[in-house]
Formats: structure tokens, sequence, C-alpha cells
């Protein structure tokens, strides 16, 4: 019996082992320690990986494979030196998002959260800055108020169907002889779901965002825009699992058609391109969200591609923003004229990426971008007109990302002819790999999208 | 007779292997060559796509006007590795073929894509490697949308065209250029989207009526008989196909990406681009939704027409000569919607006529203007007068060029208006007699803008400055000489095209 439980929990037991030893280096001299505990945040990974059996964990394998490209993320100053602190917060990230996809009740669900956020918000003031501490203070309070609101729908539940455990609630509301209808669990399931989600950058509690991507460290950014964003997702599919009800689709589209809509306005006036990958980030994750509102066997399955396309366009993304910080092109508003004529090969694939988020074709967010839309529309004729909506935000959504386009092809300033590039070489070679993959699925997407709906059978 | 050498594949894939050789290192960076290669490489892809024409004897491939439902391409063939069993499943094959229609379009992209290479020497100083293989990628990705049979490949090409053509306008162009291929690209996308709504439409009807997934074009045979489907998808359709032809509230990119752009690519936008919504219109709302079409008929017909007088009305306004040819392009794309909307086969020859005759046509204004620019350095119509007097050349060619524009008789541009205005008085609808009527009255117009425009710029003194301008070089006679040829060949035989249209 025992035996069976820890089978089950390897992977996590594996990560567990290796922030211990993280723990453990953190006290020994400062020389060798960037590149033994990458290595070994490295290997626990790894093997964690290896030690993952059932085969309906897509979204945790995603995580193992983020994290060992986030790890590889290269980095200066003050990442570097006290990267057994960093890399420590990281795990621990992982392992309570990992633990947030297998817990089935709401009080587990909260209690991972909380300990997601505690590592995040220690992430995000990770520098020391002024600046970033009060961002990171920002990002803490509005997750007060998310979880208040999340309590508050938790506890409606409770007092509605006298259970907190996902089927105990399903079976309450199937059951025909129940005390309350249908619509007595709508208010307290859209307080959970604006609760939840907070952490996406889903309206009403998604004003942290565009403030935190301005100031924070790229590498911070690549995990925050990518790990606590699958876990929630992965959370959604099981909160929503009882209440696969029109109504809840329809407040999930309203919700996420505002945030949508909040980006690509908010993008259009906007220089910074930190900024910009947080609007872009809005308008995909409202995409994301409307899908998972829907919840059909389609949408769920729209919902893993979608993530695994769009995680993967997105650290190919941050990877190529850190070259661009680390060059002579760096300053405030990301000023990289004529960045195309000095360095085409990086330029390209630097564009592939944004095209991906933006959902042209032979690339992985076309696919993503058409598989998600047929999935709406086959959810039932009603769901036309949020399409249509949600085509409008696209649109707006178009003109910022070729703005990005616009400033990197613009013609070569004659100040500035020389690329000087600083300790960049890892996350070239991360952003290289991922445009390639970005165009693999793009041209092949058949094989991911047939493991999505076989993965989705199962939830 | 054999066909063996007539490939698709070849035909859509040279160009990107084109491309290829002149983005590597092969031809040394060196301009020359690079043009060269461009020029002889584009001029045997055309003859090689005419062969398609010249040896297609057989009766089978006709894409007819009321019988589409039925129709088989007569030379189909599939791309082995991206045509695969697990797309198969859902419905989507990998497969290009070549119908009439197709033939046509596909000799038309070629041809005006030879032309503008040849005619690019006078324009393109900078860039040009990355010029010369984003315009065969371009040229490549258009070849492909008219030969595939497949709404969702079409679909991807669709939106996949954005991208060069998004570079091609905003690298080269002027100061604004940027902004207008944002504008552009905008645009077209937001249609685009509607475009998908349509597609996933018809592709989930079809599902439900006939139990298989198919996204087959020439294999859905719409079985609902429901109008209210058929319209909205109709609707949606027309949204992201009008949006490229383009229909009058939907307009407002094309006057800036047309000014913007280089001449080079403003001859592609209007020659072939333009001519991509009606295809589009054509495969889908005629052959897949007759009875949509049929119900929206008379409303296409009244956007034809506020097209071809709203296009006349602002053309003869402008001050600046490029919008003024820009701007006669959304004119003339009426009297073709108004052909395709007439529903009977003599307009729909009509239109694909006009078609071809407007691409030609609309390629020789754009290099007059071009090379007006070029020597006097401006667009404005008032501050040009007197050229007859230093291009005596140019000006032979302007006139005949323009006389076609308006549509004189022993010229392409008379042949298609007279086909289409001759469909519409014989349609079967009473109201489409009323826009025959109308057209006919405007067609008046379109000599107004354009003989005004040859009368500022041609006619009067020329200034002192420009008295030692040089009149147009061998290349750019080339070009003019090869439209003008062209022209005058379509107008006095066009039973060419008429014949191989004809059942």
């Amino acid at each position: 019996m025992i035996i069976d439980t820890i089978q089950n929990y390897i992977p996590e037991i594996v990560i567990g082992f290796s922030i211990i030893l993280e723990v453990i280096l953190s006290f020994s001299k400062e020389k060798l320690t960037y590149t033994i505990s990458n290595a070994i945040a490295f290997i626990g990974l790894v093997c964690a990986t290896y030690s993952l059996i059932d085969a309906t964990v897509l979204p945790s394998e995603l995580y193992m494979s983020l994290l060992k490209i986030l790890i590889c993320f290269d980095s200066k100053g003050i990442f570097k030196a006290r990267s057994t602190t960093f890399n420590i917060f990281l795990l621990s990230a992982i392992l309570f998002s990992m633990l947030i996809i297998s817990s089935n009740d709401f009080l587990s669900l909260y209690v991972n959260i909380e300990l997601l956020s505690i590592a995040t918000y220690f992430l995000l003031a990770f520098d020391r800055k002024a600046t970033t501490v009060k961002e990171s203070l920002k990002y803490l309070v509005t997750n007060l108020v998310a979880s208040a609101l999340y309590l508050i729908g938790v506890a409606f539940i409770y007092g509605l169907s006298g259970s907190i455990d996902f089927n105990g609630i399903s079976s309450r509301i199937n059951n025909i002889h129940s005390d309350y209808t249908i619509s007595t669990y709508i208010i307290p399931y859209t307080f959970i779901i604006s609760g939840l989600a907070f952490k996406l950058g889903v309206f009403p509690l998604a004003n942290w965002m565009i403030d935190v991507f301005k100031r924070v460290n790229v590498k911070v950014l690549a995990y925050n825009s990518t790990i606590p964003k699958i876990a929630i997702f992965g959370a959604f599919i099981k909160v929503l699992s009882p209440v696969s009800w029109f109504e809840i689709a329809l407040i999930m589209s309203i919700l996420g058609l505002v945030t949508a809509f909040w980006g690509g306005f908010y993008g259009i006036k906007e220089n910074n391109i930190k900024a910009l990958m947080g609007c872009s980030s809005y308008i995909n994750m409202s995409f994301i969200f409307i899908a998972a509102g829907f919840y059909t066997k389609l949408t769920i399955a729209n919902v893993l591609f979608y993530l695994v396309a769009y995680t993967i366009t997105n650290l190919g993304a941050w990877a190529g923003i850190s070259v661009l910080e680390n060059s002579n092109y760096h300053d405030e508003n990301f000023n990289f004229q004529g960045y195309f004529y000095n360095n085409q090969f990086f330029t390209i694939n630097f564009s592939v990426c944004i095209i991906a988020l933006l959902g042209f074709p032979v690339t992985s967010g076309f696919i993503a971008k058409i598989y998600t839309i047929s999935g709406i529309l086959n959810s039932g004729i009603l769901a036309i007109p949020v399409l249509f909506f949600l085509i409008f935000s696209m649109i707006i959504g178009v003109v910022f990302y070729l703005n990005i386009l616009r400033k990197m092809f613009r013609n070569n300033p004659v100040t500035r002819n020389e690329v000087i590039e600083t300790s960049v070489k890892n996350n070239k070679i991360i952003l290289y790999l991922s445009s390639a993959f970005t165009i693999i699925i793009g041209l092949a997407p058949a094989w991911l999208i047939k493991m999505c709906e076989s993965i989705s059978l199962y939830m | 007779m054999d066909t063996n050498i007539l490939s698709i594949p070849i035909l859509i894939l040279l160009p990107l292997i084109a491309a290829g050789i002149i983005a590597s290192p092969l031809l040394y960076n060196n301009s020359i060559f690079t043009r060269r290669f461009a020029k002889g490489f584009s001029i045997l892809h055309f003859f090689y796509a005419s062969m398609f024409f010249l040896l297609n004897t057989t009766n089978k491939s006709l894409l007819t006007f009321g019988t589409s439902n039925s129709h088989e391409p007569y030379l189909t063939s599939r791309i082995p590795l991206l045509d695969n069993a697990i797309l198969h499943q859902i419905g989507i094959h990998v497969t290009f073929s070549l119908d009439n229609l197709s033939i046509l379009m596909v000799i038309l992209t070629t041809l005006v894509f030879t032309i503008t290479i040849v005619a690019a020497k006078l324009f393109i100083k900078e860039h040009i490697k990355m010029f010369y293989s984003l315009i065969f990628i371009l040229e490549s990705i258009l070849l492909m949308i008219f030969t595939t049979n497949d709404m969702f490949v079409f679909f991807t090409l669709w939106e996949l065209e954005l991208i060069p053509m998004y570079f091609l306008i905003s690298m080269w162009g002027n100061k604004n250029a940027k902004a207008s291929a944002t504008k552009f690209v905008l645009y077209t996308f937001g249609g685009s989207l509607f475009l998908l709504l349509g597609i996933l439409l018809i592709y989930y009807t079809n599902f439900a009526t006939s139990g298989v997934f198919s996204a087959d074009i020439n294999q859905i045979s719409f079985l609902t008989k429901n109008p209210l489907i058929q319209i909205i998808i109709s609707v949606l359709l027309l949204i992201g196909f009008g949006v490229k032809i383009p229909i009058v509230p939907m307009h407002r990119w094309l006057a800036d990406a047309h000014t913007d752009a280089i001449t080079p690519v403003s001859m592609i936008l209007a020659a072939i681009l333009l001519k991509l919504g009606v295809y589009g219109l054509i495969r889908f709302n005629m052959q897949i939704l007759p009875l949509g079409f049929t119900i929206l008929a008379p409303i296409i017909g009244i956007l034809a027409i506020v097209n071809i007088i709203y296009g006349a009305m602002l053309a003869y306004n402008q001050k600046n000569i490029k919008k003024v040819v820009a701007y006669s392009s959304i004119s003339q794309m009426g009297i073709i919607l108004l052909g395709i909307a007439t529903l009977n086969q003599i307009a729909y020859i009509g239109s694909v006529f006009h078609m071809i005759s407007h691409a030609l046509v609309v390629m020789g204004l754009f290099m007059i203007v071009g090379i007006v620019k070029q020597r006097f350095k401006t667009h404005n119509m008032k501050r040009l007068s007197g050229i007859a007097s230093v291009m005596p050349r140019l000006y032979g060619f302007s006139v005949l060029i323009s006389l076609a524009a308006i549509g004189i008789p022993f010229l392409s541009g008379f042949i298609g208006e007279f086909l289409n205005i001759y469909g519409a008085f014989n349609s079967v609808m009473s109201i489409f007699k009323l826009f025959a009527l109308i057209t006919v009255a405007v067609l008046v117009l379109s000599a107004l803008y354009i003989l005004n425009l040859i009368h500022e710029i041609f006619m009067g003194s020329i200034p002192e400055k420009y008295k030692h301008v040089q009149d147009i070089a061998v290349h750019e006679f080339l070009v003019l000489s090869a439209i003008s040829l062209l022209i005058v060949i379509l107008g006095c035989c066009p039973f060419v095209i008429i014949n191989f249209l004809s059942p």
C-alpha cells in the first residue's frame, strides 16, 4: 500500500531530493556552484521525467522539458552568483505545479497554489532592486485578493454540496433529488474561476502583468509566463469537470474577451518589447481560456495543443529578447532598429517566434489557432458570436506584433554598425531550437494533435 | 499526346528552388548575376507554364457554369511527404490540380512575375538578393493557391502570402510604406479569419449531411438545402474575399498600399493579388454554395455597381497619379464582380477575360507611372506637364494602354467589358438589365479619369529643367512593348481564351 503510494509520487520525490541537494550545495564555496547546481537540477529533472509512468501526464512532461530549458537560460550578475537559491525556488515551483495538477479537491488545490505563489513571489523579487521588489509586492497583494475570491467560492460550494472533493461535488450536482438547481452553482464557480484566472493574467485580476513584465528579469519572466499557466490550466480541466455548462462557458468567454481586447488595445501604443510580450500573453491566454470554458473533448485537446505550441514559442521569444538585452542594441525601449542587417540568422529565427505568436502559417501558432477555432465552433452554433469578437481582438493584436517586426527590419542606423553580444550562447541555442520546433509542428502537426486527443479522452 | 513532362509539383515548386539559389551564396552577392538569373529563370518558367495551356487538348477539365459539382480536374498530383494518412483521416489531402480556370490563372501569374522581374531593374537598388528571393517565394505561394484542391491548404496559403507581401511593401516602399503594409496585413488578416469561419462551417456542415470528413473543394457537394446556412456561409466568405477584391466598404487599404509600395510590388498587387479574391469567389461561393450565391447575387451586383461608380469618382478626384491608377482598379474590379454575380456563362467568361485584360492594363499603367516618378521625382499631377515632347515613345505606349483601359475596340479591355455587359443584359434576373444600363453609362467616367491623367501629364509645355530627360531605355521598352503586344493580340483574337473557357 505504502509502496504503491510512493510509486505514484516518484517524480515529486526525485525533485524534492534534488532540492535538498541544492540546499546542501548552497553552503559550499561559490566558485563552482553555478555549474554544479545547474547540473544537479538538470539531472534531477531528467530522472523525474523518466520516472513518469502514466500516459496522461503530458502537462507534467511538458514542465520537465520546459524547466530543463529554463535552467539552461544564460544569465549574468546576481542570478549567476546566487544560482543555488534560484534553482531551489525554481525546483520548488515545479514541485508545487505538479501537485496542483494532481490535486483532487479544492483544499489541496488551494494549498499548492499558495505555495506556488510564494515561490513565484521570491523569484520575482530575486534581483533585489527597489522596482522589482515593488512589482513583486503588487503581485503578492493581487494574489491575496484572488485567494480571497477563490476561498469565498469554495465556501459557497461547500455549503451547497457538503463536499470539497471534485467527484463528490459532481455527483451532488448531477443528483436529481438535489435541493439546489444548477443556477445556484454558477455564482460560486464564477468566484473560483476569477480567483484562478489571476495567475493566467485574465480579467478581473490581470493588471499586475504588464508592470511586472516591464521590470523583472527575463529569466524569471520566461518562468512566469509558462510554468504557472500550465499548472492553472491543468487545475481548470479538473475544476470545471462537474460544471461543463453553457453558462460557465459564457462567463469565461466574457472574461476572456475583455482580456483579449484590453491586451490588444494596450499593445498598440506600447514600445517596450517586454510589455508587448505581456500583451501577447493576454491575447493568447484568453484564447486558451475561452477554449477551456467550452469543455468538450475536442476543446480540452485544443487547450493541450495550444499550451504546447504557445509555451515553446514563448520561451524562444524570451530567449531572443534576452539576447537583445545583452547586446549593445539594448536601451530602455529595446530600440533595436536594423538588427536584421547585422545578424540575419538570429533575426529570422526570432521573427519565426513572433510570427508564431501572431498565428501566421507554417508555424505552430497557426495550427493552434485553426485547431482551437474549429474546436470552439464544433461545440455549438452559439459559439459563433464569441468567435467573432475573438477574431476582432486578434486583428487588433496584429498591430503590435508587426511593430516588433517593423523595428527589426527598419533600415540600418548610421551610428551602430556592429552588434556586440555578451554571454548569450545558451539563449541563442534555445531560440534556434524552439523556432525549429515551431516550424516542425507547423508543417507536421498531425502527431501532436493525435497525442492531445488521446490524452483528452482520459480526462 | 505525351503529358509526362507536365508536372504540377515542378511547376509550383520551381520558384521556391529559384528563391533558394538566389538566397544561397552561389551567386556571390553579385547584383548583375542575380538579376540575370532571375530574369532567365522566370522567362523559362513562363514558357513551361504556357505548355500546360498549349498541350491541353482534352475536354475533361472544363469548369463550366452550372455543372460545378460534377467537374473533374484533368491533372492532379499529390505532394508525398505532406500528404499522409493521418491527414486523410480528417479529410485533408495535400493535392494540387489544374482545370481550365487554374491554367489561365497560373499562366497569368507567371507572365506577371516575368514582366515584373524585368521591370524591377529600374526600381530596386538595394537588398537585391532579398527582393528577388521574396518575389519567387510569393510566386510559388500564389501558384499553389491557384492549383490547390483543399480548403485548408487554400486557407493556409492565403495567410502565408501575407508574410512576403508585408516585407515587399514595407522594405522597399517610401517612408509611409510600413504603416501601409501594416494596414494591408490587418485588413487581409481580418478578412481571412471570416474566411476561416466560413471554411470550418462548410467542413462541419458537409460532415453533418454526408457523414464524411472532406475538405476537397471539388468533391464537396453541398447537400444541405437549408438556404439560411448557405447564406450565412456565403456572407462570411464574401467578407473574406471582398477584402482582397476589394469591395467598397473594405477598400481602404488599397490606395495606401499601392501608393506607398514600390512599382514592381504595386504591379503584382494589382495584377494578381486582387484577382485572388475573385478566384476565391468562383471556387467557393459559385462552386460549393450555388444556392446561397444565387440568393446573394443581386446584392453582389449592387456592390459591384457601387464599386464601379465610387472607384471612378475617386480616381477622377486624385492629384497623385499613382492613386489614380490604384482607384481605377477598384472600378475595374467592380466590372469583374458584376460579371461573376450575373450568373450566366457569357458573363463568367467575360469576367475571367477581364481579369487577364485588367492585369495587363494595370501593369502597363503602373509601369508608366513608375517611369514618370523615376524621371521627374514626383507623383503630383499638377507639377507634371508636357512629358510627350521629351519622351515620345513613352507617350505612344501610354496612349495605347490607356485606350485599352477605357475599352476601345480591338484592344483587350473592350472584349472584357463587352462580354460582361452583354451577359448582364441576357441575365435571367431582370434587375441585372438595369445594372448593365448603369454600367454602360458609368463607363464614360473611366474615359474621363484616364484621359484626364494623360492630358495633364503628357500635354502642355515642359519646364526648362526637364528638357534633357532621357526617353525610355531598352528594358523599359521591352516591358511596355510586351504588355502592348499582348493587349492588341487579346483584343484582336479573344477566341483563344473564350474557346478555352466555353464548353
